[in-house]
């Protein structure tokens, strides 16, 4: 399906549709070339999260080149989308987890061009949290059209938590999570980088309640939950006192904005008595 | 109440716990320094900051071994007399914000400050803590140890099975570079560690180094890490590794080969080996940012019938009462002569051991090492005001 015909047809609500669009943000310092999933066709900060669709979920490619999509609810299976060019995932009978869209193209990859699409535990405030490092010498690199040098050294300098690093990510109302005394809440989390993540929460045990990598975890009670590369994981946090906690990356070069303490993957909790 | 049955078992059973198993006071005192030292495997002096008893008057790497009663109301003190500020975060144990030491949260202790740490010891289990002031650059330092939470019944939690002695394997890393110029680490996302540790150890200073466990009764391997890296432990048939708790809560059995535990997790492994068990748990380190491979550590395990004073050994007298406060006796030893040592190797005393035994009243608390003349060297505590 063209861009040309969705936008005409306005067959799929605004929520439903995803648009791949291409932008820049400034992140901890320095500026990043990105690529975005879109509730719009106007570029965004950060991917847009979907939850609880109905029938199906349209992908539009905004973006100069073609992508190939993934997504965890059906393994094994991608579909190429071109310039201008859209795909529509069923999400019909999606089972209740948390679920992960991305680009599997290396540029897509780079530049952060995957989300969270979750389904279920939707009874309580459900917050979303999408793992990501980056490194902008390489964004660009790929921004520019050109590809990786394999044999290069990784080392990412910015780490974040819905697209944004620490304190952004007190602005934001899906990363800062506020909640009461007795009050309940989900998380759901996707490490959308390349590399292994592990998040620490300060004043309390978290239950899990989804591991894609550890489905054997499901059921443990942990304060301190990897979440490996790609990775869906959700949790259900009971507060049972009150207070401000920060949660974190323990792997402590993940909290560092271009190398200053503190930044990075930092958000907090904030439990009211 | 702080418990010693179990930590000391695993004392006296290896040497393997370089983890500074020294006496803990009643009330706990630490403090923290920026003017350590450590000894890497090739004999070099690298500076470190961390944490120590006040009573000791040096930091340690990693820190004391902090033991609790599952239960217990504590009042952790800590003094700084460090030129920077620093804190004291109780990882895991889900203390009230006030007392969880992150700086913006809760309080500075700034340079000549002291302050109590309270909380409550809910679930036995293991645990860390750690300095929360620019923690990137504070840990790799040094300032990090271990927690045990532990039930007076010797069982792993309500219901659990019981197990004769505890070994603290406390998993780190640094970054040479960054202990000799702290001030010149930046930028902190390029820190690359080169020294692998357990307990403080690496390399050749793990290889003499042996923990001896029983075929009849489960040993509990305290895993903990505090590395930049991610670190898998390799279990060898015959070791009978099981999986029972993680993060200080049971989770289900689980048997064993191979366990990953990522920066600040915990877990709590039972190994069972079979009679003539002779073998390592390997530890391979693992960079987190391009998963390279960074060092193996080899964590040396014995059925204990293969330790070489097996035989002599149950019939070796040793010290009572263990921990001590005033006189402290070994059997058949009136008139033998003695010396005794301090963990760090000060001589504190020589002579013969009266009718009365050893008078320790005036002795600072802490681990000591004793050589009655002819017999093996032994070690027991002295702890005064244990409750």
């Amino acid at each position: 399906m063209a861009l040309a015909s969705v936008l005409a047809a306005g067959l799929y609500a605004q929520s439903d549709t995803l648009w791949m669009v291409p932008g820049g943000v400034g992140l901890g310092g320095d500026t990043l070339a990105a690529l975005r999933f879109c509730a719009t066709p106007q570029f965004q900060m950060s991917n847009e999260t979907l939850n609880d669709l109905t029938s199906s979920v349209v992908v539009v490619n905004a973006d100069s080149v073609a992508h190939e999509l993934a997504w965890t609810a059906q393994e094994g299976t991608t579909w190429s989308v071109t310039p201008g060019a859209s795909v529509e995932l069923d999400v019909t009978g999606l089972a209740d987890e948390t679920h992960r869209l991305w680009s599997v193209t290396e540029r897509g990859q780079t530049l952060g061009l995957s989300t969270m699409i979750r389904s279920g535990w939707d009874d309580l405030p459900h917050y979303e949290w999408n793992l990501n490092e980056w490194d902008p010498a390489e964004t660009w690199e790929l921004a520019g059209g050109g590809s990786l040098d394999p044999t290069a050294a990784y080392v990412p300098r910015q780490f974040t938590i819905n697209d944004l690093n620490y304190p952004n990510t007190l602005a934001d109302s899906s990363s800062y999570v506020q909640t009461s005394v007795g009050a309940a809440v989900y998380i759901s989390i996707i490490n959308q980088g390349r590399m292994d993540q592990v998040l620490h929460f300060h004043g309390y045990h978290v239950d899990m309640l989804q591991s894609s990598a550890h489905p054997n975890r499901v059921g443990w009670s942990k304060d301190t939950v990897p979440v490996k590369a790609g990775e869906c994981v959700v949790v259900r946090l009971d507060p049972n006192q009150p207070g401000e906690y920060p949660v974190h990356a323990h792997n402590l070069v993940a909290v560092t904005n271009a190398g200053f303490y503190p930044g990075g993957m930092i958000t907090y909790l904030n439990v009211a008595p | 109440m702080m418990k010693w049955k179990n930590v000391l078992g695993a004392v006296a059973a290896s040497a393997v716990l370089a983890l500074p198993v020294v006496a803990q006071q009643a009330p706990p005192s630490l403090f923290s320094g920026m003017d350590g030292i450590h000894f890497l495997e090739d004999g070099t002096a690298l500076p470190i900051w961390g944490y120590g008893w006040v009573a000791d008057g040096f930091i340690t790497l990693p820190g004391p071994l902090l033991t609790y009663d599952e239960g217990a109301s504590v009042s952790l003190a800590f003094e700084n007399p460090s030129p920077e500020s620093h804190t004291i975060h109780l990882h895991g144990l889900d203390v009230d914000q006030a007392n969880d030491g992150v700086p913006a949260t809760s309080f500075f202790v700034t340079s000549g400050q002291s302050t109590t740490y309270d909380f409550t010891a809910t679930h036995s289990g293991t645990y860390l803590y750690h300095c929360h002031v620019t923690t990137t650059l504070h840990l790799t330092m040094g300032m990090y140890g271990m927690v045990l939470v532990t039930r007076p019944d010797g069982t792993l939690f309500e219901g659990g099975p019981a197990v004769v002695q505890d070994v603290p394997w406390l998993f780190s890393d640094l970054e040479v570079a960054t202990n000799l110029n702290p001030v010149g680490s930046f930028p902190f996302h390029d820190m690359r560690p080169d020294v692998f540790m357990v307990n403080g150890r690496a390399g050749s200073q793990l290889a003499e180094e042996v923990v001896y466990a029983s075929s009849e009764e489960p040993t509990a391997l305290r895993l903990a890490s505090m590395a930049y890296s991610k670190v898998t432990c390799h279990f060898p048939e015959g070791l009978n590794a099981e999986l029972w708790m993680s993060d200080g809560r049971e989770v289900p059995v689980e048997a064993l080969d191979s366990l990953e535990i990522y920066p600040g997790e915990r877990f709590t492994v039972l190994v069972q080996p079979v009679e003539g068990f002779d073998g390592s748990v390997t530890a391979v380190f693992e960079h987190m940012v391009d998963g390279y491979d960074e060092a193996e550590e080899f964590l040396q395990i014995r059925e204990e019938s293969l330790h070489p004073s097996h035989v002599a050994r149950l019939d070796v007298p040793s010290w009572y009462p263990n921990p001590a406060s005033h006189n402290i006796h070994m059997t058949e030893s009136t008139g033998q002569f003695v010396r005794v040592w301090t963990s760090v190797g000060e001589l504190v005393f020589e002579g013969q051991i009266s009718a009365s035994g050893l008078d320790v009243a005036s002795w600072n608390n802490g681990l000591y090492l004793a050589q009655v003349e002819g017999r093996d060297v032994t070690r027991f505590v002295v702890a005064h005001g244990i409750r």
